[in-house]
């Protein structure tokens, strides 16, 4: 034994390039005399290779992405990124109902008639001071569960409590598209907002939409796998700041 | 102080690396990569200057594709074995690119956090101390991981017909 001291760690670190030069020589001594263990580790070596060749390094630079505060620089936008045409899509349908008016859709679903149920749906159970919910958030796995089964898409309840909004729980509704996850929030004064998820065929890209109802505001939004509408009595950059962060959650 | 923004450019290729094993798909990869950089610049101030940027990344990195990963669980991602190797450093031998179709597969066997590991020591240009962090697990658990992960790949590969010519040089 001329390495009592080579421990399996070494023997990864030595395949990973981890090691010393000293180190690199003892382990290479301790494999001339263990071929067990030379031959695991060669194994290894070879999966590294496969790995290495498998997913190559990229082969052009890659800029960075452009960001609203780092406007002044000269960059192009090297690509459409979901995220940055929502956060866009956030201050544009800010913009637009500063004066009043709804987005213009430019797709061949009926958005309005959607945000409209979701709407619906919150003004029934959200002033439910019973019954707000179906299954309560102590049940959450199995809220979630249930919900993604029913919706057909894989669902989660974003944490909204940097908010200042706890989970209450959800419910299935039926709508014309089909079974609907509403899941709903409550902050201290007890305010309700409810995030309304249906699923999506179509593969659009996402976009944000706002829309007034009264004292009622919400927004709708939509990606290749499902439609979403937030929802709540709440000032309009109140909720737009929950819709980026539940947006940001759900990518 | 180093610019937060260079250092972030050149943790990209390792990232972008990382992305590409994780999704198998080069646009996945481009997009991950970009809405990961997007979120580092604009969550700049949560990073503690302290530590290495890396791990820091790789941790959001590895957030936003299982982020993605759970809202896509109803669509496999299917990648033909063409789109793979058309690149570069691809061998142009049938064998060894059989032998490393085979090992793409046996990849995608293993457990998420064996793969997740083993991926990211060998293809995130890492120290195991920084992997640990970006998988946000204790130094033991990783060297765990990595070691369930080869060894299960070494069975995998050892069922396969063909495993002779992973050996090829």
């Amino acid at each position: 034994m001329t390495t009592p001291t080579v421990t399996t760690e070494m023997l990864h670190a030595f395949v990973d390039g981890h090691l010393s030069d000293a180190d690199r020589a003892r382990v290479e001594a301790h494999l001339a005399t263990h071929p067990e263990q030379a031959a695991e580790v060669a194994d290894w070596i070879a999966q590294n290779d496969a790995l290495r060749s498998l997913f190559p390094a990229p082969d052009q630079a890659i800029p960075l992405p452009e960001i609203p505060e780092a406007a002044n620089n000269p960059r192009a936008p090297w690509r459409m990124v979901a995220a940055s045409v929502a956060m866009l899509g956030i201050g544009v349908a800010l913009g637009w109902a500063g004066r009043g008016q709804v987005p213009v859709d430019p797709a061949p679903l009926d958005v309005a008639g959607l945000v409209q149920e979701a709407m619906v749906a919150h003004a029934v159970y959200s002033a439910d001071p019973h019954r707000p919910v179906e299954v309560a958030a102590s049940e959450e796995a199995l809220l979630i569960r249930w919900l993604s089964n029913r919706v057909g898409e894989q669902l989660s309840a974003p944490d909204l409590r940097a908010n200042g909004f706890d989970l209450v729980g959800g419910r299935l509704l039926a709508v014309a598209e089909g079974p609907a996850a509403q899941f709903m929030y409550q902050n201290a004064d007890g305010v309700r907002i409810t995030l309304f998820a249906v699923r999506s065929d179509n593969s659009m890209m996402a976009e944000f939409q706002f829309r007034q109802n009264g004292s009622t505001n919400s927004f709708y939004w939509q990606d290749d796998h499902l439609r979403y509408a937030i929802i709540g009595d709440l000032p309009r950059n109140d909720l737009a700041e929950i819709a980026t962060r539940v947006y940001n959650t759900l990518i | 102080m180093p610019d937060f923004k260079d250092q972030l450019q050149e943790c990209l290729p390792d990232l972008w690396r990382y992305a590409f094993a994780l999704t198998r798909d080069r646009h996945r990869a481009d997009d991950l990569v970009q809405d990961c950089a997007e979120r580092a610049l604009l969550k700049r101030h949560l990073w503690q200057r302290q530590g290495a940027l890396k791990p820091w990344l790789m941790k959001m990195l590895l957030n936003l594709f299982r982020n993605q990963l759970r809202g896509q669980a109803r669509r496999p991602h299917l990648v033909a074995i063409d789109d793979m190797n058309s690149n570069p450093a691809s061998p142009d031998n049938t064998e060894q690119k059989l032998a490393l179709a085979q090992t793409a597969s046996a990849i995608q066997k293993l457990p998420d956090d064996q793969r997740e590991a083993l991926l990211l020591v060998v293809l995130g240009g890492v120290s195991y101390k920084q992997a640990a962090e970006s998988l946000d697990v204790p130094m033991g658990t990783l060297m765990s991981r990595l070691g369930r992960a080869r060894a299960r790949l070494r069975e995998l590969m050892a069922d396969k017909p063909m495993n002779n010519a992973k050996r090829a040089p």
